[in-house]
């Protein structure tokens, strides 16, 4: 199994001119920290006009700084925008590609296609034409990163030949991704022969199903890409304590924070109804769901011990990777999180060492060509 | 944190009459009901200057205006539309009621008696057809708000959802409470519309107008039933 840190770069009110300053530089110090200790992974989002929640909105620019201060941990877009009257495809894949020649190659490439009326209605974008844009962009970009003259003429863009620049250093190019918060969408990956990036801070038992039908179908799936990435990728929380109290206490709090703010996102299901998105904001189901606003089962968030007992679980149902947020703007106080990243590394890490095997990045029996090489 | 709202309670209060008036016992089921429901967004300061502490505004802030055509009641005919504040109490969606109107004597005094809201009286145009549906709502100086549905779009009831409103009730003591109206329509056949639009007749201080549409988020048609049934304490 191997490990990530995620970040939204959530900034609390009150805001001050040093808010986001401070989100972005604490945030830039954990992952140099985290790449010495070995995590895999780290992870930004894109997100656009979501206060609080997210002040991430050119994951590219934070990714090529946090690319410049490390060495060896994998640089994660999770997830760009792929809808073009938000981002034109050709940008997103010039910016990708510039990342993984600013990174020597270690970037992994997440799509998506946003989930909030924030975002959607911000740019004016029909919520029931995004998962049609976003498959269109997804089976582009591959083409754009790989030919010398590409050309398209889609519904949602058209372009002339034109040679796409720069291209990404891995080859044939980076892995490929999406944000996966619905069984439909797993199914999606699958089928396109994409890695499943869980974004749901969810347990276990949430992801069991999705990666069960991922499993499954990726299997006999036609790649958008020119390989298969089949890897499954969880979101958690991830707090590692000096002790049982102290980490549910401070992870807990963190926690809380995080889904308060989270709560007050207008989700497109809610206010939008949309075939291309389920209802998210329904006060009833959200009510018999208490459990979903604090450290549910299986979160990496106690003790050493406790932590290794509760990642087993998401072993058990097929999660080869973690990517944890580890903290909600200041929230924990720096020096804590820092210091819960180094016990996780020095305690939990190793129980987990058999795994560090190289992950199956792409797997010729199961309906793609061969892998490339890991950069 | 995310913003709490700054309207204090008493905002609310309203003049009940001294004698109880008379108004059949609640819940009213009312068959052959249709609601014209619309989303869209307003400006945050605006709503959180009508929205009481105890609740937060989302990102966006965002109104919903329900206006709602009864055709057969316990009481008759009657219509009643309300412009509620999308909120979050307690991290979970909520509504709550800014302003609201019927035209109908008996839901008026229902209404400010058992659930805070409609809590004025009124004039509501209605008309809603297989293709489009248009409302007018308007009080004695005037009209206040039209709401136009030219092009709808049927589309699978199962889709919809609404949630619980709330609001804020006079007592006979002139003390206010909130109160919780439960989701009270059953919805057999929906429709959107994505060309809708509100406008604003005649340039007015009101609750209608200050909150207007800044984007016009979402905009349904539902038919079915609908329960018209007191508010009780959030549990």
């Amino acid at each position: 199994m191997k490990f990530g840190i995620f970040y939204e770069h959530s900034v609390q009110k009150p805001w001050t001119r040093q808010s986001e300053l401070r989100a972005y530089h604490q945030a830039l110090e954990q992952i140099e920290l985290a790449d010495e200790l070995g995590f895999d992974q780290v992870w930004e989002v894109e997100h656009h006009f979501l206060e609080e929640y997210s002040h991430s909105s050119a994951p590219e620019v934070f990714l090529a700084a946090a690319a410049a201060r490390t060495k060896r941990i994998r640089i994660g877009q999770g997830i760009s925008v792929c809808l073009p009257p938000m981002n034109h495809p050709v940008r997103i894949a010039e910016r990708a590609a510039a990342l993984d020649l600013v990174s020597n190659g270690r970037l992994e490439f997440g799509t998506g296609r946003s989930a909030t009326w924030a975002e959607v209605g911000g740019f004016g974008i029909d919520p029931d034409y995004t998962k049609e844009m976003w498959d269109e962009v997804i089976r582009a970009i591959p083409k754009m990163w790989t030919e010398e003259e590409f050309e398209w003429n889609g519904k949602y863009f058209k372009m002339p030949p034109r040679n796409i620049l720069p291209k990404p250093i891995q080859d044939p190019h980076p892995p490929m991704w999406v944000a996966v918060s619905s069984p439909e969408t797993a199914v999606q990956a699958a089928e396109r022969g994409i890695g499943m990036l869980g974004v749901t801070l969810g347990t276990p038992a949430d992801y069991k199903r999705l990666v069960s039908d991922y499993r499954r179908i990726i299997k006999h799936c036609d790649p958008v890409g020119k390989f298969v990435n089949n890897q499954v990728n969880a979101a958690s929380w991830l707090y590692c304590g000096e002790d049982e109290n102290e980490a549910r206490e401070v992870g807990g709090m963190a926690a809380y924070h995080f889904f308060n703010t989270a709560s007050h996102l207008v989700g497109l299901g809610g206010i939008s109804p949309s075939h291309a998105y389920t209802a998210q904001a329904n006060a009833t189901a959200l009510l018999s769901q208490a459990e979903i606003f604090s450290i549910r089962e299986g979160f990496p968030v106690g003790t050493p011990d406790q932590i290794i007992e509760n990642l087993r679980y998401w072993d058990e149902v097929g999660v080869e990777r973690v990517c944890c947020m580890i903290n909600f703007d200041q929230v924990i106080p720096q020096k804590k999180v820092l210091a819960s990243l180094e016990r996780f590394a020095k305690y939990v890490m190793p129980a987990f060492a058999e795994d560090k095997k190289p992950a199956a990045r792409s797997d010729t029996s199961r309906g793609g060509p061969e892998a490339p090489p890991m950069a | 944190m995310p913003d709490p709202g700054r309207a204090a309670h008493q905002t609310y209060r309203v003049t009940i009459p001294k004698r109880r008036p008379e108004f059949a016992p609640l819940p009213w089921n009312c068959d052959s009901v249709t609601m014209l429901n619309v989303y869209f967004e307003v400006r945050k300061d605006v709503l959180l200057d009508r929205l009481p502490p105890e609740y937060n505004r989302s990102t966006p802030a965002y109104c919903r205006l329900v206006i709602t055509d009864h055709r057969d009641s316990p009481i008759g005919p009657f219509r009643d539309a309300y412009l509620a504040l999308g909120c979050r109490l307690t991290m979970t969606p909520a509504a709550f009621v800014a302003v609201s109107i019927t035209d109908n004597q008996q839901a008026l005094a229902a209404g400010l008696v058992e659930r805070g809201f409609p809590s004025s009286l009124g004039k509501i145009e209605f008309e809603a057809g297989i293709t489009s549906a248009h409302a007018l709502i308007g009080d004695e100086q005037g009209p206040l708000l039209e709401l136009t549905m030219p092009t709808l779009q049927t589309i699978e009831p199962s889709r919809l959802a609404y949630d619980h409103v709330d609001a804020i009730a006079t007592r006979e003591d002139g003390a206010t409470e909130l109160l919780v109206t439960k989701p009270d329509m059953k919805i057999d056949r929906a429709a959107i519309c994505k060309n809708a639009k509100i406008e604003y007749p005649v340039e007015r201080d009101s609750t209608w107008q200050v909150l207007n549409c800044r984007n016009l988020v979402s905009a349904q048609v539902v038919r079915g039933s609908r329960t018209f049934a007191a508010g009780t304490k959030p549990s």
